[in-house]
């Protein structure tokens, strides 16, 4: 009886193990009515950046529509949008 | 860090409270208080599906705490620990986001077109008047 010979099985988990690998980019948007001072705390109390490093940005923000806040898996990126969302901010992900 | 003292006078509450009211009828819907998380619809559809409700019953809850702490408030003082303000400040913004969705507001710099008092719509006293209360709140975070 013939024989088949194997298969390789291991290619397709290489390929996903690189997709799960790519971080997401956690992006918050600039909002005319939420006060900057309150985007600084919500940063600070949700990725532990200090005062400089949420200041900062916040003035990215507001300066330029927009900032990336952080760059996580997909699915902690999705954690922390959803919880931005909680305190009122815009927030997205999107493949870094 | 300690307590975050809120004084507000019978009258201030009083005016607190119809703010919450007004505002609470109109909260939800709109994309600043129902924000989108993907670009691709298709996922944006089922991260709504999965995290929508959750938002909207803390949303609720939060609401709900405000109106608890100003009925409850002893000699004028709301005494909150640091989980109660921030639930404190996501209340409030929420209710900014739904006053500021009511007058259109889309971009910077509004401030400089609101219209003389006699023509101004309730909204803008509102946010001008929660937007005073969360800042106050937040110094007192980080003082």
């Amino acid at each position: 009886m013939p024989v088949e010979a194997p298969v390789r099985q291991d290619a397709p988990a290489k390929r996903e193990s690189s997709a799960r690998d790519i971080p997401w980019n956690v992006i918050v948007w600039n909002d005319p009515i939420t006060l900057m001072t309150y985007v600084v705390l919500v940063l600070r109390r949700l990725f532990g950046y200090d005062e400089t490093t949420a200041t900062k940005l916040m003035l990215q923000v507001h300066n330029e529509g927009k900032a990336v806040v952080a760059s996580q898996s997909r699915e902690q990126a999705e954690v922390s949008v959803s919880r931005l969302h909680a305190f009122g901010l815009q927030a997205t992900l999107a493949r870094g | 860090m300690g307590r975050v003292e809120v004084r507000l006078d019978a009258r201030e509450r009083s005016a607190v409270l119809r703010m919450l009211d007004t505002l609470a009828d109109f909260r939800g819907g709109g994309p600043r208080t129902i924000p989108r998380a993907y670009d691709d619809p298709d996922l944006d559809r089922d991260y709504q599906r999965l995290t929508r409700p959750e938002l909207e019953q803390l949303r609720d809850a939060d609401i709900a705490a405000v109106r608890a702490d100003l009925g409850a408030a002893t000699r004028d003082v709301c005494r909150l620990d640091e989980d109660r303000a921030l639930l404190w400040l996501r209340a409030l913004n929420h209710l900014r986001l739904v006053a500021g969705g009511r007058l259109g507001i889309e971009k910077d710099g509004w401030e400089e077109d609101v219209p003389l008092a006699d023509a101004q719509p309730d909204e803008y006293a509102m946010l001008a008047d929660l937007g005073w209360l969360q800042d106050g709140i937040i110094s007192a975070m980080d003082g």
